[in-house]
């Protein structure tokens, strides 16, 4: 299996609801809790596997906002986990999501530096670095409603322009999408083979329209009265 | 997923047994989503959305998903406080005392003012979803001075709607998202259907709709649009009329729907200048008479059948000239004022574009209709097997209804889609139960008030001519925000923004207590907010604060805790019981009518009470009859009884679903003691699915009119007949021209009212910017942000780091020629004075505009926050700029700031100018100090987690031995 | 990328040592310059492991969970951080093994342990520059000049030391030494100048390629965050083309060619020291600007136009 997410974006409105959820999810999941510095001060900040930014294409008038959800791409060639020294960053084979063992990360930051997608986040109290556990400790609980084993981004996103699943499976929604949507992953040159994929924003619907023609601005005073039964 | 099998050794990440799932309903926000939370250690492990509840079908926004922090707010009110005595009124200086001696303080004092002058306690809620029991309590109090926040929120839109469909956007009506094809937002940034809006945009995009978003700004759900129509503000209503003008000329309407269900070919007397011009000629029995085309004569047009003109201009049977209401609107419309050419210098769209967009909407509507099969009776009883869809569907806010001619563009936007024929049919803007309701709603605003009595109406209600305004016999206002006056005649949801204004003003009249429930008017709902803070500790001669009294309740130390004399803390939404009313402001979908309630799922750890819980209390101590016995022993136990018992009319109640004696009828029933019970075992939410039969044309259908009677919706199940042409308001403005024959406006009021009261939409300047000096160049608008509700995230410790701090947005060409670099400070000027702010450039913002996030810039030391926080140092609040009066026009004296038909509050009509700050002039302006001590003993980091991870871990041997 | 102080010191400090080390043990087993005596070599030894030592506790001082630093050795089949570690690790009893063969007059095998430790100090620098070197992530480093730098760097600077030392104990007996560092200066100085140069290029990646919209411009409207995050601390940093012109300025002249000019000039202990002392300032301030120039992709996520 080869886990990942499909990110919509023609439809995503940069709402948050994924970056929050995933917050709150995670807070108390696996990797957490996930520590916040000045929370009610100057500067609050924290430590977040999601973020939404927003993008500005072209000039007004014609320039079309995208807004951007980031979090870890489950590469397929993850030199984040192979530049790790202690092994504490890992790609489980058996589904292909990237993790950190929190017991034996050393908190050195490179595995940050070797991620080209911003998907890493230290968490300063525990000097362990932390990243999108692609809701591992959700995905597979059986105790959970089988529609609600999902990460709880895409269970939460309000336009659903997040879809998970398994990219080896050929029929699965992520598979389709990409197929017929002509999903990208971010930068492929980079050669990291992210297992995430992005949805481009569709052109612009044109819809049909009555031809411009002569006005009948004049003839309003001999308007002919159609005989319509209320 | 399966776990693949090498997957083996997972962990039981979560200890199941040790949590606990309630299901309640969200209030982050006034969406009202479907919540299940997930408990653990009495604490909150997780908040998901429910997945069958109707509003957000399993989806959450930002907001809701971040509840757990407002339960970690450091603002959260923990007990009642009193102002210390001797402490300066805004000081921010309290001593906490008990609900006791808070509730006895306060019932002594209520129960003088409503044993001598009730009308000395207003009462005025904010961003509450209860106002069906908070008017309730006012009535029975006996003061005709409440309203809830409606004023200064959207009012245009509810009664543009209301007087003309009977319904309008909003909660009122949705797009029918699953067969629309072609979707028209008009100034919208989030609304309050947040979820469902969403979902349906996701639901049209999906389908392969179109989507034109016409807002200055192009973010949020413009990003995703096809087509974004930058606008100038305050223009939309030209931009509605000029396509108007367009389908007129090019005979695109719907010339059956508009003869069947609307009032276009009622004929209207044309005598200008003589009593009775503009209202509908009418035979002696009061009904409205047209022409009939076959039998050549005047026929009752009410009557099925009847083959009415559409266009034409008679001698009526009385001898008077006549012109059906089309004709009139044709002759508008087709006028020169009114061109895609004349529009497009008014609104900054190419009038190309205009008129591809009116033969767009028209040609999906006429050429792309859509027959639904459909069994349906008519209100006359005739049968039909299927229903004309116009795919075509429009949404609307208050980018349209935030301005001082909103009432006329809301309007405008409903004529153009009732041209179209695309009013609750399939494909266009569909009814949600309690609506459509009577055009407008048979309830007319209380006026008379005695000591100890009760309102024999509520307080608010829908004129329907100047017979029925709210003032004394010289025509001055009776209530304390002036709302039904001549000022604002159609004021339907009250003018909360002048309340404080007006009360220490003491104009009309000086008041005793103001009560304010959820209403943060020492910042945000209020326009003018530094000269507000400063009227509430404004003193008389006598050395008394002019407003004497200020009861705050609230869940959290926002910026008006700090003006309190008495402070009543409530609990917060986990916290509490709710009900979400049919007689309130409903969640209903249009394909069934729905409520809902909220429960506890969370017990609190302060000395809070619910506000609900106060209010019975209040309420039986005051001895008001609904909440007392005849001995005077209280009727009800507490909230919940209140709710399962009161009886509206015979049957009717709060809550619709699990009436009668066993929870068996739905809608009317018999008061359930076990009803509660019924709401929680089905997840706290309400659905009554409508057959198909009742799901269009209700403003005509016979089977939904009599039900919608039954449940108490309507009055009597006649049809409802859509106004594009209002008489209403043409008797507002024949008693402007002194032709009515009835009460007439003070001369100061009579041109206004000549004016603005126009039987058929009309496009006019807004008036702040028709009086403001020309070189204030730009417009000045807020935006809602979607992961932020109003004041109240800014205490929550994972929203506030998305947005802690809002900037000035610009257009970057507009910005250069101002000499204006990105994220430098400009002091920002309107005719009320300046600000300062940080700018950041962007594309895609019309040229004439600048715009900020809603709210976002906070007082130092409230909230919870400490005083060097980024929202009170580096936000800035737009509201200072904008005054709640307007500019004089002339001599007469200054009024509201507001809309002149409705007094809803005008604040995008705000006009500014920008110029760069001085070097070294940084950080925002005006700033305001904190009370001492705020912000001590914040934590510096905060760790939540409701477990101990349990944590998943890597093999030595894989460490070693794995290729990667 | 953020200039760590600990990593600055780390990586010169401890390319100091091993330069020194190396330098002195090929120079010694190729007859260029053997050690004065086995007092000259013993001094040596002891205070280039301390530098050594000192430099690799620096290392630690900027890991989060320094708990876990003796895990960094596990992955040496993967991470050139943990084959720095391991090679660091090495070093110690392959060059302990060097001293006691000297020491032993154990002429062979000091010969083979001789060069395997200079080997593995040589090894070690360029892994520690492979460390920056195999990052894809960050144009200005993912180039072969990275390690080839580290070793000049470290032979320059290791040459400075062991001149200074020899001069510290015989002054102005080692005129083979000073031609090899100025001649070490000398190919330091080309090797930043072409690294510069590379460094300087038109740069490659842009945020349209960052965010696939490659048709038009792209601006960041909204990073997400209102205050800095980890992320925007560790990568967010930026120094001005001025400052930047000038530290490499005075990176060239302060650590390369005024030493250069010392050591080349004449002779003394003082003089010896002053160059040294200048070397290893001027290294500094050029790891500073290595770290300081290095942009990562992940800025163009966040609003940077190129990196
Ligand atoms: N410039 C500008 N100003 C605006 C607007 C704009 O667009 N631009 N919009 C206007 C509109 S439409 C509106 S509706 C108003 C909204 O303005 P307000 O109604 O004042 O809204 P809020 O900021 O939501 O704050 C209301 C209060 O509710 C309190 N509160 C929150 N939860 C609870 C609770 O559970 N119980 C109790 N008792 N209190 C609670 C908060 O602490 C706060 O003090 O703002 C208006 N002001
Ligand atoms: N997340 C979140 N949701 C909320 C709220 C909140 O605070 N936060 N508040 C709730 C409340 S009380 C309300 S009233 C609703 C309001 O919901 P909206 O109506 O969506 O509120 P605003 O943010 O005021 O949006 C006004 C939009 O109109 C645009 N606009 C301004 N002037 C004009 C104009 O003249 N013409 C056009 N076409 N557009 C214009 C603005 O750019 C903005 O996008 O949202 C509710 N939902
Ligand atoms: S929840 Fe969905 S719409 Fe909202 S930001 Fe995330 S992906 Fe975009
Ligand atoms: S996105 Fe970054 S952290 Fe995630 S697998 Fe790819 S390189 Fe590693
Ligand atoms: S920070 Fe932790 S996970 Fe990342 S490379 Fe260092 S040890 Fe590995
Ligand atoms: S998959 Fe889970 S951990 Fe990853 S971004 Fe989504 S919610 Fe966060
Ligand atoms: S839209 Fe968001 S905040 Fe509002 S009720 Fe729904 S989930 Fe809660
Ligand atoms: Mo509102």
């Amino acid at each position: 299996m080869r886990l990942g997410l499909v990110i919509d974006l023609d439809t995503c409105v940069g709402c948050n609801a994924c970056a929050v959820a995933c917050k709150q999810w995670n807070a108390s999941g696996t990797s957490g809790p996930l520590t916040d510095q000045s929370p009610f001060g100057r500067d609050p900040t924290g430590v977040w596997f999601n973020r939404i930014r927003n993008y500005e294409v072209g000039h007004y008038p014609d320039s079309k906002t995208v807004h951007f959800p980031m979090s870890c791409m489950h590469c397929d060639e993850a030199w984040c986990v192979d530049v790790c020294p202690t092994g504490a960053s890992y790609k489980r084979a058996e589904d292909g999501i990237v993790l950190v063992d929190p017991d034996k990360c050393m908190g050195c930051n490179y595995c940050a530096w070797a991620c080209p997608y911003g998907a890493r986040e230290l968490d300063r109290a525990e000097g362990v670095m932390k990243k999108c556990t692609l809701c591992v400790d959700r995905i597979y609980d059986e105790a959970l409603p089988e529609t609600e084993r999902q990460p709880a981004c895409v269970l939460t996103c309000p336009t659903h322009a997040r879809l998970f699943g398994d990219f080896d499976d050929p029929h699965s929604a992520v598979s389709r999408a990409v197929a017929e949507r002509g999903g990208q992953p971010l930068m492929p040159e980079l050669g990291y083979a992210p297992v995430n994929h992005y949805l481009p924003p569709r052109a612009p619907r044109e819809a049909p329209a009555y031809e411009r023609g002569p006005s009948l601005v004049d003839r309003v005073k001999d308007w002919v009265n159609q005989a319509v039964a209320r | 997923m399966t776990p693949p099998p090498e997957t083996g050794g997972l962990p039981a990440f979560e200890d199941h047994d040790a949590q606990q799932v309630k299901y309640t309903t969200c209030y982050m926000c006034a969406c009202r989503c479907g919540i299940k939370v997930t408990l653990e250690n009495g604490q909150v492990r997780f908040i998901q959305g429910n997945p069958n509840h109707p509003v957000n079908r399993g989806v959450l926004c930002a907001k809701g998903n971040a509840g757990i922090m407002k339960q970690m707010s450091r603002a959260k009110l923990d007990g009642p406080l009193r102002r210390k005595r001797g402490s300066e009124r805004g000081a921010g200086e309290f001593e906490r005392i008990s609900w006791d001696e808070a509730l006895d303080e306060l019932t002594a004092r209520l129960r003088r003012i409503r044993e001598t002058d009730p009308k000395q306690l207003a009462f005025f809620t904010g961003r509450d979803q209860m106002q069906a029991l908070t008017g309730l309590w006012a009535q029975q109090f006996g003061t005709i001075n409440w309203a809830a926040h409606g004023g200064f929120c959207s009012v245009n839109m509810a009664a543009a709607g209301l007087y003309t469909l009977g319904q309008s956007f909003w909660e009122f009506g949705d797009p029918d998202w699953d067969r629309t094809k072609y979707f028209m937002l008009w100034g919208v940034a989030e609304d309050h259907a947040s979820n469902p809006l969403k979902l349906g945009l996701d639901t049209l995009k999906r389908r392969g709709g179109k989507f034109v978003a016409i807002n200055p700004v192009r973010t949020g759900y413009q990003a995703i649009a096809d087509e974004w129509i930058p606008i100038r503000p305050g223009t939309d209503g030209m931009l509605a009329l000029a396509m108007v003008h367009v389908l007129l000329a090019r005979k695109l309407f719907d010339w059956q729907y508009l003869v069947r269900y609307t009032n276009a070919p009622w004929a209207v007397v044309c005598t200008p200048g003589v009593p009775g011009d503009g209202l509908v000629l009418r035979d002696d029995e009061g009904h409205p008479l047209a022409f009939d085309v076959e039998r050549e004569t005047w026929v009752d047009a009410t009557l099925p059948g009847v083959k009415p003109a559409l266009f034409g201009a008679w001698t009526g049977p009385d001898g008077r000239p006549v012109k059906t209401a089309m004709t009139l609107i044709a002759e508008r419309y087709l006028a020169q004022a009114y061109t895609p050419a004349r529009a497009a210098e008014v609104t900054g769209v190419p009038a190309a574009t205009i008129e591809r967009l009116a033969l767009e909407l028209a040609h999906t509507a006429f050429e792309e209709a859509i027959e639904v099969p459909c069994e349906w009776t008519d209100w006359a009883g005739r049968r039909h097997s299927s229903v004309t869809g116009r795919p075509v569907s429009m949404h609307a806010m208050r980018g349209v209804s935030a301005h001082s001619n909103g009432f006329h563009s809301c309007r405008a936007l409903h004529l153009l889609q009732v041209l179209l024929g695309s009013v609750d049919v399939p494909g266009g803007h569909r009814a949600k139960a309690p609506y459509p309701k009577h055009v407008p709603p048979p309830i007319k605003p209380a006026r008379e008030m005695a000591p100890n009595r009760p309102l024999k109406s509520p307080p608010l209600g829908f004129p329907t001519g100047p017979e029925d305004l709210v003032v004394d016999a010289d025509g001055r206002p009776l209530r304390i925000d002036k709302a039904y006056s001549w000022e604002a005649p159609l004021a339907a949801h009250g003018m909360m923004h002048m309340v404080i204004t007006n009360a220490v003003a003491g104009d009309p009249y000086p008041i005793d207590t103001l009560l304010l429930f959820m209403a943060n008017m020492a910042w945000n709902s209020s326009m003018n907010t530094a000269n507000v803070r400063e009227m509430l500790t404004a003193r008389g001669a006598d050395g008394e604060y002019k407003l004497p009294n200020l009861v705050v309740v609230d869940a959290f130390h926002s910026e008006i805790v700090d003006f309190a004399d008495l402070v009543l803390p409530d609990t917060t939404y986990l916290e509490r019981h709710d009900c979400i009313s049919l007689l309130d402001r409903p969640i209903s979908e249009p394909d069934a009518v729905c409520d809902s309630v909220r429960v506890p799922v969370i017990a609190p750890d302060r000395d809070v009470r619910p506000w609900q819980e106060v209010m019975v209390d209040l309420a039986t101590r005051l001895g008001f009859p609904a909440f007392v016995n005849e001995d005077g022993s209280p009727r009800y136990a507490g909230y919940m009884d209140f709710i399962a018992r009161f009886e509206r009319a015979p049957g009717i109640g709060f809550l619709a679903g699990w009436r009668g004696d066993n929870g068996g009828a739905s809608l009317r029933g018999d008061p359930n003691p076990r009803q509660w019970q019924h709401y929680e075992d089905n997840e706290c939410f309400f659905r009554h699915e409508l057959p198909e039969r009742m799901r269009f044309y209700r403003f005509a259908n016979r089977d939904y009119l009599e039900f919608a009677r039954d449940a108490g919706f309507n009055v009597t199940a006649d049809p409802i007949v859509l106004e594009l042409y209002s008489e209403t308001l043409q008797k507002f403005r024949l008693a402007g021209l002194g032709l009515y024959d009835g009460p007439t406006p003070p001369e100061a009021d009579r041109e206004r009212i000549a004016r603005y009261f126009d039987p058929l939409p009309f496009w006019y300047r807004p008036l702040e910017m028709d009086r403001t000096d020309e070189d204030y160049t730009l417009h000045a608008i807020t935006q809602r942000p979607m992961m932020m509700y109003h004041s109240w995230d800014s205490q929550n410790a994972w929203l506030r780091q998305v947005l802690a701090q809002n900037h000035l947005y610009m257009n970057r060409g507009t910005a250069r020629r101002f000499g204006i670099e990105d994220d430098s400070w400009v002091w920002v000027e309107s005719r009320n004075g300046e600000i300062r702010a940080q700018v950041r450039l962007m594309e895609g913002c019309e040229e004439n505009t600048v715009w900020t996030w809603n709210a976002i810039g906070k007082a130092r030391g409230a909230w919870g926050l400490a005083p060097d926080a980024n929202e009170s140092n580096d936000g800035f609040l737009l509201n200072h700029l904008i005054s709640e009066l307007l500019p004089p026009d002339g001599d007469a004296a200054a009024r509201s700031n507001s809309d002149p038909v409705t007094g809803q509050a005008a604040w995008y009509d705000l006009k500014v100018r920008v110029r760069p700050a001085a070097r070294g002039e940084s950080g925002a302006w005006p700033t305001f100090d904190a009370p001492a001590g705020r912000g001590d003993g914040l934590p510096a980091t905060l760790r939540y987690a409701t477990h101990a991870p349990k944590r998943l871990t890597r093999s030595l041997r894989d460490v070693l031995f794995s290729r990667r | 990328m953020h200039p760590a102080l600990s990593i600055i010191a780390f990586t010169v400090t401890t390319g100091l040592g091993y330069g020194w080390v190396a330098l002195g043990i090929v120079l010694n087993l190729t007859g260029v310059a053997g050690w004065q005596d086995a007092n000259a070599f013993g001094w040596t030894a002891g205070v280039s492991l301390a530098v050594i030592t000192a430099g690799l506790v620096a290392s630690t001082l900027h890991l989060a969970n320094p708990r876990n630093a003796w895990r960094a050795v596990m992955r040496v089949r993967t991470s050139w951080l943990s084959r720095e570690a391991v090679l660091a690790l090495v070093f110690y009893p392959a060059f302990i093994g060097y001293a006691a063969c000297l020491f032993a007059d154990a002429g062979r095998a000091a010969a083979l342990l001789g060069w395997l430790t200079a080997a593995i100090a040589l090894a070690t620098v360029f892994a520690t520059g492979m460390i920056y070197a195999c990052l894809r992530t960050i144009r200005q480093w993912n180039t072969p000049l990275v390690p080839a730098n580290y070793l000049l760097s470290a032979l320059a600077l290791g040459g400075l030391a062991l001149h200074a030392q020899r001069e510290l104990s015989a002054p102005g007996g080692g005129a083979a030494v000073s031609a090899v560092v100025f001649g070490l200066l000398m190919l330091a100085i080309a090797g930043k100048v072409v690294y510069w140069l590379k460094v300087g290029l038109p740069e490659a990646r842009t945020i349209d390629v960052a965010t696939g919209f490659r048709m038009a411009t792209v601006r960041l409207l909204d990073v997400g965050h209102t205050a800095g995050t980890f992320l925007t601390d560790e990568f967010g940093f930026q120094v001005s083309r001025p400052v930047l012109v000038l530290l490499k300025a005075v990176a060239l002249a302060a650590g390369y060619l005024l030493p250069a000019i010392l050591v080349a000039e004449g002779h003394g202990a003082g003089r010896a020291l002053v160059a040294l002392l200048l070397g290893y300032a001027g290294a500094l301030v050029e790891r500073w600007l290595f770290f300081a120039e290095a942009q990562h992709v992940v800025r163009l996520y966040h609003g940077q136009q190129r990196a």
